[in-house]
């Protein structure tokens, strides 16, 4: 899963070097924690949130055979 | 080629400098060759993609087609299912940001159009079933209905099948992502409260609602510049009664600003000016839990009414 957030946000941002995500362990959740460049944030995030939130919808379809929730956040 | 890992058909090979066989094996030199390897869109798009339906464990067939300047990608396999989610959900956004990846530094767009198992030709064909049935039920009863929001393409879909369609006109209300189709008549008609409901007492109705609308005189006012000629329908206001009663507005601290207005539906005939502020209402809509939409002033039309059996019938997947 965090491979997969990483490439996704690989493609999408101007600086893929600098793309991270860290996985946080909760109860029943994975919290997978984007971070890219400061001035790639808008290529993750989008207009009114757009790209983030199919980002999220993608991940939603790709946890399917996971047997927890993945919670994508896009940290500063 | 071999040694550099890429497809030999997908290679531009510029020489640089004439190879020399030389005398008798003489004063012999290697051709001096540029080689150069183009990314495709059809490699970016199957390099992105992949590995996303990898995880969702599928791995369908995929049918790249190239145009000037949309590219399709149809995929089918079994259980594809997962990739399309829940009204074609996880296909929209798959489709999004691939085209964001292949049209990123890009300076042309290419438009990417992404279908699993046929489900857009069926999502179609069930749009404009849709859209017959609710034109039907307009010009039978003279109301208008707005359906439920639609992105801009199943929107498209929705206008242009009922572009020749007698009697009915299809207009677009609220904004993205709560965009919404409004099917109107255009025979002059009734209004979205009951059917056949008595104009007379409808306008009553509404003289003493009006009581409710005028602390919102300056948000009309406001709104007055933005308003849309919308002549049909003459008789929208006539339900404005009907929604004293209505759940959905009764309580709701958005709604509609109609202050002043009062004294011109009490003359109303049913013949629409399209000058006069009759068949306008500036209008915010809100319905409860809806985030986007509560607030937001929308675009002055018609009262958004909802569809009674429409909206089941809408998210119907085939």
């Amino acid at each position: 899963m965090k491979e997969l957030l990483e490439q996704i946000a690989r493609s999408l941002v101007d600086h893929p070097e600098s793309v991270s995500v860290t996985e946080v362990e909760e109860e029943n959740e994975l919290i997978l924690e984007l971070r890219v460049a400061a001035d790639d944030m808008g290529k993750v995030i989008g207009k009114q949130g757009r790209i983030a939130k199919a980002i999220r919808v993608v991940m939603k379809a790709a946890a399917v055979n996971e047997d927890r929730r993945i919670v994508v956040e896009i940290v500063q | 080629m071999a040694e550099l890992g890429v497809p030999a058909d997908r290679v531009r090979i510029t020489v640089l400098e004439e190879g020399k066989s030389g005398i008798l094996g003489f004063g012999a030199k290697n051709a001096v060759v540029e080689v150069s390897y183009e990314e495709t869109i059809r490699d970016r798009i199957l390099a992105f993609i992949t590995p996303l339906l990898d995880s969702m464990g599928i791995s369908p067939d995929i049918e790249i087609t190239e145009g000037e300047e949309q590219v399709t990608v149809k995929m089918n396999g079994d259980n594809s299912g997962i990739a399309i989610g829940r009204r074609g959900e996880t296909l929209d956004a798959l489709q999004y940001l691939t085209s964001l990846v292949v049209n990123r530094q890009s300076e042309s767009y290419t438009r990417i159009l992404m279908d699993v198992s046929d489900y857009r030709l069926k999502r179609e064909e069930t749009l404009v079933r849709l859209a017959t049935r609710v034109a039907e039920k307009v010009v039978k009863t003279r109301r208008n209905i707005t359906l439920e929001p639609m992105n801009p393409y199943e929107r498209r879909i929705i206008h242009s099948a009922l572009q020749g369609y007698k009697d009915v006109e299809t207009g677009s209300i609220g904004e993205e992502p709560n965009r919404k189709v409004v099917v109107r008549s255009t025979r002059g008609g009734y209004a979205d409260g009951p059917v056949n409901p008595a104009p007379g007492q409808n306008r009553g109705g509404f003289a003493e609602d009006g009581a409710n609308r005028q602390g919102y005189g300056g948000e009309a006012n406001r709104m007055a510049a933005n308003r849309l000629p919308y002549a049909d329908g003459s008789g929208n206001r006539a339900g404005d009664a009907n929604r004293a009663g209505d759940a959905n507005r009764a309580g709701d601290a958005n709604r509609a600003a109609y202050s002043g207005r009062s004294g011109q539906y009490g003359s109303a005939s049913p013949q629409a000016n399209p000058n006069s502020y009759r068949n306008r209402s500036t209008e915010r809509i809100g319905y409860a839990g809806n985030p986007t939409a509560s607030g937001s002033v929308i675009k002055p039309d018609e009262p958004v009414y909802k569809p009674f059996d429409i909206e089941d019938e809408i998210g119907e997947q085939p």
